[in-house]
């Protein structure tokens, strides 16, 4: 059985993205102490290659830099040093993949180590397989979520240039509105953006996801994927509560707490805790459902609420418009529109 | 913060500090300590907190500013304000026999020479200031606002920009003064960041950033955009002047060698463009947008 974490759990490394945003941030003339204010971390600590830190610190760290950099591009930047300075056997083996289809693949077995934070759930469609990026520990504050999903995209974006060069085929979809400071998007991003869109999404063509890397030797991802054997497997406490609700989607509160091992109510503060509820969850995984069959593979109303099993077409166009702010139809009109 | 601050100024410190050693000394040695019935709380409060204030003044002073002439005259000027205040203050606790009079009589003066003082610093620092504005002739317009600088470049950053946009948009619309925009970006940058650091490209960007500001005409705004693109606005100008410009701007930044260490860098050749002239129905999002599809397809073509 797979081991979950906490948001304050003290299990992440602050050298992948704590330390590059506080260096980031110090060479455009923040001070690290207001940095890193209210994280109950030093600058020095964080140098220490050994040092951890939970989710919730590197939220607060965040929207501390946020505040001090307001629009200013941190978030592309820090993508792209990610991507860059991957130096563990597991981030090899990443950028040594055969193809994207390999590369979601490695993402999937040493999430821990590359990307612990996000989760992914694949929906394909007749053309273009779409992944749909959740949070996977904790909900974090709207401006420090945006500031992840930047920084995904910018990852996204540098990864596919660096490695493939297809840029332009790939659409990434975020669910806020056209920022200020799109000059950053303009700069920063060689794939195709769209905002407004009721999740976070990465859609790929189906044809480019076995699309052969050039210049990478096959022997090279098995060699790392080895080497990294023994790295932790762990995952984010909503995603461990996602997994089991795709599975069981139909599972009730106490259902979770036994499979977690607490009580109903221990778990109602949990929930709280990772600022989401279990209503939320099951929510946000049928929205996805719904808005994918809608808006991608062109399913009717009717196709639609039999697969989310609604009995009731009128209550299905009204939870579709609770969860998502539009109706089935809106959303069609806006697909259309922006293709 | 403070180290370099105490450093920096410590001869003018240690004068502060022989000032109010001195005059702590005057006093005590020439009054007698009044007794507690006589003084006056309400009074001595309001004196006191002008004299904190007045110190607080001095050391902010030397905290912001560098050596020189004018920072010398707003120290000693500041200082013997602040003496003034502090025999002012210290008159409520002593008190002074016939003989020694004169040094309450006196408290006034050192603030008017310390005014006479400021007076001069203001007018030496109108002057500094002046030197200042010329050096941000290209890199500013009409206004200052300090928090819209980008520390790397030390331009302006998009959002100053994105005004001054929308004010030439209104003049467009209302009498009908053209303007041009150009969107720039430095080739092969993520190569250039990637092969010789953060502190290099930051040194680039910053070198850049200089270049086309001297060859801008003088009512020409450049500002830093995001990463390694830079704009510039072109007030009142056609579409074949500012080219004309654009096209000298980046002939220059080609001639551009940067050094590390006294060894050449290689692998920053030029900069590419895309200018565009307004039109009456543009808005600053659909300007914005042409620029950057015009630049993406300059990078394509040319790849």
């Amino acid at each position: 059985m797979k081991h979950y974490f906490d948001t304050d759990t003290v299990c992440l490394t602050s050298h992948t993205l704590a330390l590059p945003i506080v260096e980031i941030a110090i060479q455009r003339g923040v001070n690290s102490n207001r940095l890193l204010k209210g994280t109950k971390l030093f600058h020095e600590d964080l140098q220490n290659p050994q040092k951890k830190i939970s989710f919730t610190q590197l939220n607060t760290l965040v929207s501390n830099a946020v505040r001090l950099l307001p629009d200013d591009g941190l978030s592309f930047l820090l993508g792209q040093h990610w991507l860059f300075n991957q130096t563990s056997h597991s981030g090899q083996a990443l950028l040594n993949s055969k193809h994207l289809t390999q590369m979601s693949r490695v993402l999937q077995i040493k999430q821990f180590e590359l990307c612990p934070f996000v989760f992914f759930v694949p929906y394909r469609s007749q053309t273009h397989t779409h992944y749909i990026l959740n949070f996977a520990i904790a909900t974090p504050p709207p401006l420090v979520a945006a500031f992840y999903f930047e920084m995904i995209t910018a990852q996204i974006s540098a990864l596919c240039k660096w490695r493939f060069g297809f840029v332009n085929k790939i659409t990434i979809k975020l669910p806020f509105s056209k920022p200020k400071h799109i000059e950053q998007y303009y700069a920063h991003l060689a794939i195709q953006y769209q905002f407004d869109y009721p999740c976070f999404s990465l859609c790929i063509p189906n044809e480019l996801l076995h699309v052969k890397q050039v210049s990478t030797p096959p022997i090279m991802c098995h060699y790392h994927l080895q080497q990294a054997h023994n790295t932790p497997h762990a995952v984010g406490f909503i995603q461990y509560v996602c997994d089991l609700l795709l599975q069981e989607p139909k599972s009730v509160c106490d259902d979770i707490a036994q499979q977690l091992d607490i009580s109903p109510a221990t778990l109602k503060r949990k929930f709280k805790q990772h600022n989401t509820s279990m209503q939320t969850l099951k929510d946000t995984l049928q929205k996805q459902l719904a808005v994918i069959s809608i808006g991608e593979k062109g399913y009717s109303n009717e196709q639609a609420a039999e697969q989310l099993n609604f009995t009731d077409l009128t209550n299905f166009r009204r939870t579709f418009k609770r969860w998502t702010g539009m109706t089935p139809s809106q959303l069609r009109e806006i697909m259309m529109l922006k293709t | 913060m403070p180290q370099p601050f105490i450093k920096l100024h410590v001869t003018l410190l240690s004068t502060l500090l022989l000032m109010l050693m001195l005059t702590l000394l005057t006093v005590s040695q020439l009054g007698t300590l009044k007794h507690l019935d006589e003084i006056e709380w309400i009074d001595s409060i309001g004196e006191g907190g002008i004299a904190v204030m007045t110190l607080i003044w001095l050391l902010a002073t030397l905290v912001t500013r560098p050596k020189g002439a004018v920072t010398n005259l707003l120290f000693f000027g500041l200082s013997a304000m602040h003496i003034s205040m502090l025999l002012d203050f210290l008159d409520e606790f002593f008190i002074f026999s016939e003989r020694y009079n004169w040094l309450s009589s006196l408290e006034a003066f050192p603030a008017v020479i310390g005014m006479i003082l400021m007076s001069f610093a203001m007018y030496y620092w109108f002057h500094e200031q002046q030197v200042l504005n010329h050096l941000l002739q290209k890199k500013e317009r009409f206004y200052r606002t300090h928090g819209l600088n980008d520390y790397i470049t030390g331009l302006y950053k998009a959002d100053y920009m994105k005004q001054h946009i929308e004010q030439e948009l209104a003049l467009l619309n209302s009498h009908s003064h053209g303007f041009c925009l150009a969107l720039f970006d430095i080739k092969d940058f993520t190569r250039f960041n990637q092969q010789y650091g953060v502190i290099q490209a930051n040194n680039l960007l910053f070198d850049i950033g200089q270049i086309m500001t001297l060859n801008l005409r003088s009512t020409d705004l450049a500002c830093r955009f995001a990463s390694d693109c830079f704009i510039v606005l072109f007030p009142n100008t056609s579409y074949q002047e500012a080219v004309h410009v654009v096209e000298q701007v980046t002939k220059m930044v080609s001639y551009h060698t940067p050094y590390n260490n006294k060894k050449v860098i290689t692998g920053f050749s030029e900069i590419r463009w895309h200018c565009v002239e307004a039109a009456h129905t543009d808005s600053l999002d659909g300007l914005l947008a042409q620029l950057n599809n015009g630049l993406a397809q300059c990078k394509a073509s040319i790849a």
